[in-house]
């Protein structure tokens, strides 16, 4: 029997066996040729999730798009799944033609959370293929890995064959390319590691060697190969226009978490919001042109269907022709009766205007994310949001017949104290008695507002990756707190993350690559999909401390961070470490630091690709 | 007026898409081939588009009904061949007219419907032991109750209008049966082979089971295509 007759009989047995099936709209097919590069994009959570990820939309393309190779998906199978496949002794296949992942050449998995380093695992598991680098043989596929979490990579190190830092869609093609000449010389394995190891943005861990000092920091990174930089420089695309977004993105048969069109507004921020990873690692700014979102946007209706329009990036309203834009496309989703949805929109005037126009019939709440409850914290973190903009934004809101509004916060931030709790309680109080002011009609029974607090987790490559993460027990007497003084608040709803879950992601983030093993034993008793709340198993992760003899504190309390050199030193992101410095030395001096569009503040990307952004106003 | 029947085929692996999956895929399908659907009025308008009789996940069919209303006229040719190259693989439009409006909707015309079910292999029970289950005064079947978990017993005997074998032999057994469908009785095969499986001591084959619909009819057993012909 046919793999894909076999994985047929297992289909009636699953919940929602539509995730496996494949043939969805626009996906890729291809007659397979001796000599082309079989390439398995893998996502290491659910189908619903990973197709929500824009990223494999532009990789897919990107890869399918070179006559030579042919990318397919792999998702992890849910719970129910995977024991089908167990107990049929059967490998995890790829969607496109349920191929075991194991016949690939190269499987690449998109890093977007540390708590889905164990789905890695146990996703190379159902492939069977070893798990460490150091076992693989000539005939098992090459395991990549990319996203932000390549970033740091050092706790995952060991499972990896390399990794694509920074923007993957171009240094991929030059991957591929490689593999395929690698492929004709009949060369060994490290060979083709030792060709890529040389292009940027390609890390090849197996070719560094950490050496720690007794108080088990790094000391040193030994290079161990010629060909290996001594520092990896990301890569960066740098022109969004050059390069050919998906048109004809591929439409899930299923209802997935974001079921929409998707256009990429912007890659990068220029705020320098210190705690934000993202807000450091994708710089410099780059911007998409108006026309070609236009054109993207009647492309992607015409192959999808779609009848909702989002767009991407990490602050909506800095997108530099916005206004223009947001009318030109209020306009054409009327005419094609597509709505539009714009998220992290600064709330001016002018956005209300917008907000108004798309969603006349469903008001879908307003968020604002202030994430500390005191202008001085804020100063410490660089968000620049006030709470004028925040009670002047809700006025309005409530004026024009919004009711649900959501606050984020985060906890644990450097430098926090009771008075930056009683912040948020503040803020929130403030708005519910705006609330009862400004309705009148009776609608202010209805309002209702949401306060949403996460965890501060530290994380490398930003101004806070030296200090320290508050223990879980202290995270906890703080939802407490909060949770006392909000209930007293009507029409409040709270939320509050895991304090465990936020322990094990900030030791992942700033974790060295002793932590390898401590992911492999916690997998191996069980841990998977740590990023679900009802899935996680902290006992689990603190059995596999104790079995390896590492202590978690080490990472959390910022210890990890004092040796000569910090573990994740050999990635380059391109902003420097002195950058990163003052601007922890601003963050303890509370002093912000401008938006960079409004001046170049020296970061540091400008030095090895041009900056559209130093001086643009 | 612009008010048309679509007749459809569902097969291969897409069959796993549910009711739900299937309203998004044609509505995003219509949009696709520039087929403008006609939208009720009101607070939050819906494009006016239903099916007939919703298929359970997992079944084929090579009869499925569509209707919908558009937004202006078209040739009943075109609208089919839009739909068609808008569709994903496996579901496949086979003809399309234009039916009158006002009228009843199809939903409600709906009486019973016509199931091929196939035990695929040689190991299965005998055409003659399917005959003689059926044969009895009262079928008990376990129908799940609607919004729980809970199993309740119903009388499937008034609900079978017909039973026939197809064939019994070493590459399987098919059976062809009409039973009620639509919203005041309704009968879905599998409650029905389950239980048939289960009085023989064959329920382990259960899964391996493939139901086919091939076609839906109204009360007086015309099929939905042609009452309006
Ligand atoms: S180089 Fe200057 S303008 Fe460009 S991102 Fe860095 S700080 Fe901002």
């Amino acid at each position: 029997m046919t793999l894909n007759k076999q994985l047929e009989l297992l289909l009636p047995k699953v919940e929602k066996p539509a995730r496996y099936i494949g043939g969805e709209l626009n996906t890729v097919s291809k007659v397979t040729e001796e000599g082309m590069t079989r390439f398995g994009f893998a996502f290491p959570d659910t189908y619903e999730l990973g197709m929500s990820y824009l990223g494999l939309q532009i990789l897919y393309k990107s890869l399918n798009d070179m006559d030579s190779v042919f990318c397919e998906r792999i998702f992890a199978p849910a719970l129910d799944m995977e024991r089908e496949l167990r107990s049929a002794g059967l490998p995890l296949f790829t969607l496109e033609t349920k191929t075991p992942a194991n016949e690939l050449d190269l499987l690449g998995f998109t890093l977007q959370y540390e708590l889905s380093y164990t789905n890695v695992l146990n996703m190379l598991d159902l492939s069977r293929i070893p798990l460490r680098s150091c076992d693989r043989g000539e005939t098992d596929p090459f395991i990549l890995g990319g996203g932000p979490c390549a970033f740091n990579p050092e706790p995952v190190a060991d499972f990896f064959d390399f990794f694509l830092i920074g923007d993957g869609e171009e240094s991929i093609r030059q991957v591929c390319e490689l593999h395929q000449q690698w492929k004709r010389s009949k060369a060994d394995r490290n060979v083709f590691l030792s060709t890529i190891s040389s292009l940027p943005g390609v890390y090849v861990p197996g070719f560094y060697q950490p050496m720690y000092d007794e108080k088990c920091t790094v000391s040193e990174i030994k290079v161990l190969n010629d060909s290996a930089p001594a520092r990896v420089t990301k890569s960066v695309l740098s022109d969004l226009n050059s390069f050919d977004f998906p048109e004809a993105p591929i439409v899930p048969l299923i209802e997935v978490v974001h079921d929409r069109s998707v256009i990429e507004l912007f890659r990068g921020c220029t705020r320098g919001c210190r705690f934000c990873q993202a807000g450091m690692i994708y710089r410099p700014v780059r911007e998409r042109s108006k026309e070609s979102i236009l054109a993207l946007a009647d492309a992607q209706l015409k192959s999808s269907g779609y009848d909702e329009l989002s767009l991407l990036s990490l602050s909506t309203s800095d997108y530099s022709c916005f206004e223009p834009l947001a009318l030109e496309l209020v306009a054409w989703g009327r005419e094609n009766n597509v709505s539009l949805s714009l998220p992290s929109l600064r709330l001016d005037s002018f956005s209300f205007q917008v907000l108004q126009e798309i969603q006349k019939y469903k008001k879908t709440g307003l968020t604002f994310a202030p994430e500390a409850g005191t202008q001085r914290l804020r100063d410490v973190i660089n968000k620049s949001i006030t709470e004028d903009d925040i009670f002047t934004g809700v006025k309005q809101a409530i004026s024009l017949g919004w009711y649900t509004v959501k606050l984020y916060f985060m906890i644990g931030l450097p430098t926090e104290t009771k008075e930056d709790l009683d912040g948020i309680v503040n803020i929130a109080a403030e708005i519910m008695q705006l609330a009862r002011q400004g309705g009148g009609s009776g609608k202010s029974n209805r309002f209702q507002l949401s306060v949403s607090i996460s965890n501060f987790v530290p994380k490398a490559h930003t101004p806070f990756q030296w200090v320290a993460q508050d223990e879980p027990h202290v995270f906890t007497e703080k939802h407490m707190y909060l949770k006392d003084r909000l209930k007293k608040l009507r029409g409040v709803q709270y939320q509050y993350h895991g304090s465990d879950a936020s322990r094990i992601e900030a030791v992942l983030a700033r974790g060295d690559r002793r932590l390898s093993d401590v992911i492999e034993q916690a997998w191996s008793l069980g841990a998977k999909f740590d990023g679900w709340r009802e899935h996680f198993r902290y006992d689990l992760w603190l059995q596999a401390f104790d079995a390896t003899g590492i202590d978690p504190t080490f990472y959390t309390s910022g210890t990890v961070s004092t040796g000569t050199v910090l573990p994740w030193n050999v990635i380059d992101s391109g902003v420097t470490t002195d950058y990163l410095q003052a601007e922890w030395e601003s963050a303890k001096g509370e002093v912000q630091t401008q938006d960079c569009r409004l001046g170049c503040t020296g970061c540091g990307i400008n030095t090895f690709t041009t900056c559209p952004m130093e001086g643009s106003q | 007026m612009n008010r048309y029947l679509i007749k459809f085929t569902k097969q291969g692996l897409v069959r796993y898409t549910s009711h739900l999956d299937m309203m998004r895929l044609f509505q995003r399908a219509f949009k696709r081939g520039n087929i403008r659907l006609a939208y009720s009025s009101g607070f939050s308008p819906h494009p006016k588009i239903s099916f007939a009789h919703p298929l359970s996940l997992g079944f084929t069919s090579s009869s499925e009904y569509l209707e919908i209303v558009c937004a202006e006229a078209g040739e009943p040719s075109a609208i089919q061949e839009a739909l068609n190259r808008s569709l994903p693989h496996g579901i496949h439009s086979t003809r399309c007219k234009e039916i009158p409006e006002p009228g009843k909707t199809m939903a409600s015309l709906v009486r019973w419907a016509s199931y091929r079910i196939t035990l695929p292999g040689a190991d299965h029970p005998g055409g003659q032991q399917f005959l003689e289950y059926i044969d009895q005064p009262v079928l008990i079947g376990k129908k799940r109750k609607k919004g729980s978990k809970e199993l309740v017993d119903v009388d499937m005997k008034p609900l079978i209008h017909n039973a026939t074998v197809v064939s019994d032999d070493a590459s399987g057994l098919s059976l062809d049966v009409i039973v009620s469908a639509g919203s005041s009785a309704n009968l879905n095969p599998e409650v029905l082979l389950q239980s048939f499986l289960d009085s023989v001591k064959r329920g382990e084959l259960f899964p391996v089971v493939q139901f086919e619909r091939t076609e839906l009819h109204d009360e007086t057993m015309i099929s939905l295509w042609n009452i309006f012909s």
